[in-house]
């Protein structure tokens, strides 16, 4: 590599932000760019140009762990005072937290024989954590508890759904947050209500559209 | 007076606390230059506001590129920890916010992909992708629809249509030349010339010569 040649010292440093400059030639351009200031300046410059096309980016809504596993990771101290300190977790834990337990430490004991006994899901974040447990009465009912504080943005919920093979997801209500719980009722339509998969979205209060993609997706379990 | 310090702890108990941080967030008007400024003075709430504003659309741009929701959140958290640490970095020359946190996690992104197989894509398919980034426009008119009063739009114009696909496919969807040709369908000695060319080209018209 010829850099001091201001055009092809230019080239590379684009092509280098861009990604398009890869292989070894790539390797060696990354060991040069320390001890080359122009090199450096070039890549900086590049980096202003071209990272304004970062705005066209599609907003994509997050999963909520990634904020918590950031605050978490930064500010471990605060992140689990806030936590523990929410007295509203306490109130729906006893059922929850004995759900959850089963679900976590005894998955080999549960059977899937639905139309039979308790169902209830357990719904996880990527971290198999916990954030809902679900759990379905005889009549139909289902009590949500939520285990973990979402951090949901003031203008979206989280909504739970419905998804079979043979049909669009079908929204069951909105999920409580902040370890609060909350009844909802399964639609007399939904047959077989247990065979189906539990989706989690999250999306702007003005908009119930059914999710292209749950956030969180779970399976009945069936004691 | 620093907004910050009227708000109630963030530790305290109670839904109460949880709302008035929200609607915090939601109510701050603060500029993403505000908000990296008092990041730089520790400042969590303006951090926490700042991911509120910037992360969907920082992690539509990883998305973008790993196709894989789990690896572009891992980016996504790898990115903020680092505008967090570097956030008295910042200066304006360095051009806008966005700009500057799209150089960090775009870099994090382009770095994975190049020590890895990049043409191993994530688990999202193009259909998936399309869904997920379902706005409708492309980013040419997201582009278009975002700065339109700023000089790369209009030279972006300037740049014939597929070499400027090239282009996107590059900076959007983090493909190489190679991956560019074959999405194309034109040699690979013709996308190399295009992007080289196009890059000269959006040089000279944002008035800086090389």
């Amino acid at each position: 590599m010829n850099l001091h040649h201001p055009p092809l010292r230019d080239a590379l440093a684009a092509e280098y932000v861009l990604g398009t400059l890869q292989g070894a030639a790539r390797r060696r351009f990354e060991t040069l760019l320390p001890a080359h200031p122009a090199l450096r300046r070039a890549v900086t410059g590049w980096e202003r140009r071209l990272n304004q096309l970062a705005v066209a980016s599609p907003s994509v809504t997050l999963p909520p762990e990634v904020w918590h596993g950031l605050e978490q990771r930064l500010f471990p101290v605060e992140a689990r005072r806030s936590w523990w300190n929410s007295l509203a977790l306490w109130r729906g834990l006893a059922l929850a937290s004995v759900l959850a337990a089963v679900v976590a430490l005894a998955p080999q004991w549960i059977a899937p024989t639905p139309n039979a006994g308790l169902s209830f899901a357990a719904i996880r974040d990527r971290n198999h954590d916990v954030l809902w447990t679900v759990a379905m009465s005889e009549d139909g009912r289902l009590h949500v508890n939520s285990l973990r504080a979402m951090n949901v943005p003031a203008n979206q919920h989280c909504l739970l759904w419905m998804k079979t093979d043979d049909r669009p997801p079908m929204m069951l209500g909105e999920l409580p947050d902040q370890g609060d719980a909350r009844t909802l009722a399964m639609p007399a339509s939904m047959p077989r209500p247990t065979q189906g998969v539990l989706w989690v979205s999250m999306q702007p209060r003005s908009d119930d559209a059914p999710p292209a993609q749950p956030l969180y997706r779970t399976r009945w379990q069936t004691l | 007076m620093n907004a910050v310090s009227i708000l109630p702890p963030m530790q305290a108990t109670g839904w109460f606390t949880i709302s008035a941080r929200a609607l915090f967030i939601m109510a701050s008007s603060d500029s993403l230059a505000d908000l990296l400024a008092r990041c730089a003075l520790n400042d969590r709430r303006a951090f926490e506001a700042l991911y509120q504003q910037a992360a969907p659309k920082l992690y539509g741009l990883l998305l973008g590129i790993t196709r894989d929701r789990e690896l572009a959140a891992d980016l996504l958290q790898e990115g903020f920890v680092r505008i967090w640490q570097r956030a008295s970095d910042y200066r304006p020359h360095l051009g806008q916010p966005l700009t500057w946190m799209g150089t960090i996690v775009r870099r994090l992104a382009i770095d994975r992909s190049r020590r890895g197989d990049q043409r191993r894509r994530g688990e999202l398919g193009e259909e998936d992708w399309a869904m997920l980034a379902d706005e409708g426009p492309g980013p040419e008119e997201r582009l278009h629809n975002e700065q339109s009063e700023t000089g790369l739009t209009r030279c972006l114009e300037t740049i014939d249509p597929e070499p400027r696909r090239a282009v996107f496919l590059a900076y959007y969807e983090g493909l190489t030349h190679d991956v560019i040709a074959q999405r194309l369908d034109r040699p690979l000695g013709t996308v190399k010339a295009w992007v080289r060319r196009s890059l000269q080209r959006l040089k000279i018209c944002l008035g800086e010569s090389i």
